[in-house]
């Protein structure tokens, strides 16, 4: 006797999936993202980092085939190689944010009064500041560099997992079949693992799309400041930054990454829309 | 510890004979299942004055009642009589304001942590929304066998095994092991929190308004299964509700409750033929006052130290005594108590209404004309 393994999500399935054009792009658009980065991994048309002087500033062309930059190296090597850097921080980022936020909300709501008090207004301290004014605090502690970004994006995202927790596991905790989890006699952290956590996997995943979505875009934003990824190591931000200069003569190589970031955000954020699209019992019934 | 409290703490978990219920060797006197004195829930409610202390609302006021074993109490009152909290306070759910509670003998609220973990496995409870007692993201095997897991019985065989069991005895097949509460009925997810509250065999259910979120005709079903299993297994039931006649088909003995008291508790065919407090009268006469609807005046005018019966404002049978002492629970003999002064009376007088309403009953066949 298996038990039909239920999805992660009720109510989600591929078939539906399908039917859900945002998802769909989303989808795509966010696969593309990983394959991209998979593939330079073992491969990519050029070294990113070749420095080829003679051939700076190419137009594209059969050889390279979004040009090159001002040192000759290959556009859309480092754009491919870039999307390592994007994903690898927004992975990590939204890591720390669930990992923690998660604890923090769900220890807040298991705990409830003063505890719960406590850990919350921790973490509107940790929210009233911004993942720029973290970054530039970081960066002047341990140096810029992709692991300060991680970090920065990471600490903003602990408070938003955080409320979300907590509010949804508050509204698991007030459900009878908690009472009737206590009335058998389990305790608060068996609740919590077996009981709230599953209960509110979906809002954590939806949210989670999401905010790697705004890791990405603060990821460029930082790395663009000169806060962020530093050369060689390819990253869109840093090839935004750079390409300034040329703006008006190669603005090609500013247009590269800016499309691959838009691109990669709208994906993630249409993922997370078409998740929780797929989520909400109120959508479910019609889709 | 009681000395003739049956020391089943002890027994190994997967020991067979812990699953059965303990019950008193020849000779030595009955420990109820359930006893509980003198218990008393209070709640702060927000303060309506900044210098005055918060109001407390007197959810349970001084409850004391006893079950034997195999016998099923009713509990019956309108809505914030405080119904649900004695049933939480015998749960173990919540902390007494002061009382206590025993069941086999062992005062719950004193045990510790463990030691009440393990002997939940002779109380389990029924919750009145089938629909938000199960874990809506677990199989029906995980929920049923929860509190055999939460007493350390974590073998996955042996616990199919018992959760196929219950399941049959509920009237359910050991094929839905592998369901989700959402694939169910509301009268088959209701078996499906029986079968849980089951299968740690206890000795005492507490059923908080197990039917009233069920539809009529399969409200018949659940009530006749929960009497064939209360005949099966010896069990002792709490029954709450406020619907007099589901009380009245599964209780032995019914318990009146008004603003957390107890005003009347007698047989139950003694109370349904001539009630002894006219708060029992009035229910039966009009059996919508007890209904959910009613009760958010009820629950608000607390007024603490209160003169007089409480139930005086709204009785008919109010003499100026009322007003002024507080009637106490009296025998009345035939195991029946009653706070009033009144009560030889009102039997007379609920005697005359029981019958007349039968009649009209018999007469038109409809529903009493206030609805």
């Amino acid at each position: 006797m298996t038990p039909a393994r239920a999805s992660t999500i009720p109510g989600m399935s591929l078939g539906r999936g399908l039917r859900h054009p945002s998802l769909c792009i989303g989808a795509v658009l966010t696969l593309a993202l990983v394959v991209m980065a998979l593939l330079s991994l073992v491969w990519t048309p050029w070294p990113p980092d070749g420095i080829d002087i003679p051939h700076r500033l190419l137009s594209p062309g059969a050889h390279h085939w979004l040009g090159t930059d001002q040192f000759g190296r290959d556009v859309l090597s480092m754009v491919m190689a870039g999307a390592q850097t994007s994903l690898m921080v927004g992975v990590l980022a939204v890591a720390i944010g669930i990992g923690l936020g998660v604890l923090l909300g769900a220890s807040a709501a298991a705990l409830g009064g003063i505890c719960e008090e406590a850990l919350m207004r921790l973490t509107d301290f940790t929210f009233a500041f911004p993942a720029i004014l973290t970054a530039i605090m970081l960066a002047a502690i341990i140096g810029p560099g992709t692991l300060t970004v991680v970090f920065a994006i990471g600490i903003f995202n602990v408070p938003v997992f955080a409320r979300l927790t907590r509010g949804a596991a508050k509204a698991v905790w007030a459900r009878d079949y908690i009472l009737a989890a206590r009335a058998a006699g389990k305790g608060r952290f068996a609740i919590t693992i077996e009981h709230v956590l599953p209960n509110i996997m979906a809002p954590i995943l939806v949210q989670g799309t999401i905010q790697f979505a705004t890791a990405i875009l603060a990821e460029a934003a930082l790395s663009y400041l000169g806060l962020g990824t530093m050369p060689p190591q390819p990253s869109w931000g840093r090839m935004l930054f750079e390409a300034q200069t040329f703006l008006f003569t190669a603005p090609r190589l500013a247009v590269f990454p800016g499309v691959a970031i838009a691109l990669a955000v709208l994906g993630l954020n249409l993922l997370g829309d078409g998740l929780r699209d797929l989520a909400d019992p109120r959508l479910r019934r019609r889709r | 510890m009681t000395p003739n409290a049956p020391n089943v703490l002890d027994d190994a978990p997967n020991a067979p004979d812990a699953r059965i219920p303990p019950e008193p060797a020849a000779g030595e006197p009955a420990v109820p299942v359930l006893r509980a004195e003198g218990l008393v829930r209070h709640f702060a409610l927000a303060r309506t004055r900044l210098w005055r202390p918060a109001p407390r609302l007197r959810a349970v006021d001084g409850v004391s009642l006893a079950i034997a074993a195999g016998e099923s109490l009713g509990v019956v009152g309108e809505s914030g009589s405080g119904k649900s909290t004695l049933a939480r306070l015998v749960m173990a759910l919540e902390t007494p304001s002061a009382g206590e509670v025993e069941i086999l003998g062992r005062n719950v609220h004193r045990l510790g942590r463990t030691a009440l973990r393990r002997w939940r496995r002779h109380f389990q409870m029924v919750f009145q929304d089938p629909y938000g007692s199960l874990d809506p993201r677990q199989p029906v095997r995980r929920i049923v066998a929860e509190p055999l897991q939460a007493l350390g019985e974590t073998a996955r065989a042996a616990r199919d095994e018992a959760v196929a069991e219950v399941l049959l005895s509920v009237g359910l097949r050991p094929g839905d092991m592998a369901k989700y509460p959402h694939e169910f009925s509301g009268g088959q997810r209701q078996r499906i929190a029986i079968a849980r509250a089951l299968i740690t065999r206890p000795a005492l259910i507490v059923a908080d308004e197990p039917v009233s979120a069920l539809d009529v005709s399969v409200q018949a079903q659940v009530l006749n299964l929960m009497q064939d299993l209360r005949q099966r297994f010896h069990l002792a039931y709490l029954f709450i509700s406020h619907d007099l006649a589901v009380v009245r088909y599964v209780s032995d003995r019914v318990a009146v409750m008004y603003r957390g008291r107890i005003v009347e508790m007698a047989p139950t065919e003694a109370l349904y033929r001539a009630p002894a407090h006219p708060y029992a009268l009035a229910l039966l006469r009009r059996p919508a006052a007890a209904g959910p609807a009613m009760g958010d005046a009820e629950l608000s005018d607390d007024m603490p130290g209160q003169a007089g019966c409480a139930y005086a404002a709204r009785c008919p049978f109010a003499q100026a005594r009322c007003r002024l002492e507080a009637p106490g629970l009296r025998d009345l003999g035939q195991g029946r108590q009653a706070a009033c002064h009144f009560a030889e009376q009102i039997i007379a007088e609920g005697a005359e209404t029981a019958h007349r309403l039968a009649e009209k009953r018999d007469r038109t066949a409809g529903p009493p004309e206030s609805g």
